[in-house]
């Protein structure tokens, strides 16, 4: 018995393997090895594990941040950071710019009130999707403000869709909670032709390209305004 | 310097927290020390309050719960005769720190930022588990003369991995205190 216990004692001091047959020296090692190895890896590998879920799910969220960093949060469009965004993403860039402006909207805040305001703005939004196509882009730039890529290959088809958006948006009333009489809205758009320069790898060429198509479309809007709104004007 | 900062940081480190881990580290070196004082005690055969065969069969089942009731456990004695110094020594354990301590220290610098607090309880969970482990294989009837190795690292790898987590929790403190 007392051998025995000899031995436990003397497994603690660092390698027992004061062994007397072949296979004692060896089995004791691969066992003691085993355990270590095992212990790391289970604790190593859980680390990783743990690491990698965790990494997974930070992406998601900082996913999810970006695309709300991109979408206008009362009409669900993309806002002017957005916009910019997958204009300059685009690798062929051919269409026009529209900037659609609702007329006399500061009126309407002013004498509805800023949540018929907003809610004018989501429904002015929802019918401006569904006068343009998939592949069109829209979005809200400030105010009552939004602008509107479409890739179309010549004038008449964006004259066309101009004509479709202001119609889109004054052929029905506007109806207001506590409002007596559905309101009537109108808008003015301004349009604009984006040729895209030959080097479309170039970003600042591009964007030189896109602020003279703005600048173009915006004098546009002014001129649509300025003979009588509800209208849109076209070079 | 984030990786400096999430290790020298205090701030989700309350005394508390602190305490019961240190109070865990502590108690865990304290338990393994009497334990290899009690194998001491079994070696000259000064074991009074359990039958040897009972002992054996204690000790080769790692009982740890039938061992901490007996009094001869807690007969700790600090002069230099208490146990074999070379009994503390034990190579694969210490390979086991080494292997883990690199595998976390990538781990910190590469991959993830661990705090001091978590950098401290995996030490001591990682200790633990290779007694546990070794509980585990003796569980399965292995030859005898294996016995003692397996425990053997347990054992001592609760023992280093405390103390490493100890002196690494001690060596932060006192560079945090030096800022």
């Amino acid at each position: 018995m007392s051998l025995r216990v000899m031995f436990l004692a003397g497994a603690l001091m660092s390698f027992s393997c004061h062994a007397d047959s072949v296979w004692q020296p060896i089995a004791t090692h691969a066992t003691m090895l085993a355990m270590v190895l095992f212990i790391n890896l289970v604790f190593l590998g859980s680390l990783y594990v743990l690491a990698i879920t965790k990494g997974k799910r930070h992406r998601a969220l900082l996913e999810t941040q970006v695309q709300e960093a991109q979408i206008d949060f009362l009409t669900q469009v993309l806002n002017r950071r957005g916009f910019e965004r997958r204009i300059t993403d685009k690798r062929y860039l051919k269409g026009y710019i529209l900037i659609v402006d609702i007329d006399d909207f500061k009126r309407i805040n002013d004498q509805y009130g800023h949540h018929s305001g907003d809610l004018i703005l989501q429904e002015v939004t929802a019918r401006l999707k569904e006068a343009l196509r998939e592949e069109d882009m829209i979005a809200r730039f400030g105010g009552e403000e939004f602008v509107i890529y479409a890739a179309l290959q010549n004038k008449h088809s964006a004259q066309e869709l101009s004509c479709r958006l202001v119609s889109a948006i004054s052929a029905n009333k506007y109806p207001l909670p506590g409002a007596d009489e559905p309101l009537s809205v109108t808008i003015s758009v301004g349009v604009a032709s984006v040729l895209d320069s030959l080097n479309v790898s170039d970003v600042t060429s591009r964007k030189g390209v896109l602020s003279s198509a703005f600048k173009i479309a915006d004098s546009n809007l002014y001129k649509a305004k300025r003979l009588g709104k509800n209208q849109s004007v076209m070079n | 310097m984030l990786n400096k900062l999430k290790l020298l940081s205090l701030s989700s480190y309350p005394h508390l927290y602190r305490f019961l881990l240190w109070l865990w580290a502590g108690l865990s070196v304290f338990i393994i020390i009497a334990f290899v004082r009690f194998l001491s005690l079994a070696d000259e055969n000064n074991v009074t309050s359990i039958h040897p065969d009972q002992l054996i069969q204690i000790l080769t089942q790692l009982d740890l719960i039938n061992m901490l009731t007996l009094p001869d456990f807690w007969q700790i004695s600090l002069s230099g005769e208490a146990g074999n110094s070379a009994m503390f020594l034990g190579g694969y354990s210490a390979m086991s720190l080494l292997i883990f301590n690199a595998g976390l220290y990538t781990y910190h610098k590469n991959i993830e930022a661990l705090h001091r607090r978590q950098v401290f309880i995996l030490l001591i969970c990682a200790g633990w588990a290779h007694l546990l482990l070794a509980k585990c294989i003796l569980l399965f009837s292995i030859p005898v003369k294996l016995t003692g190795p397996v425990i053997a690292v347990g054992a001592l790898s609760v023992l280093y991995f405390s103390l490493s987590a100890l002196m690494f929790d001690t060596f932060l403190c006192l560079r945090r205190k030096s800022i």
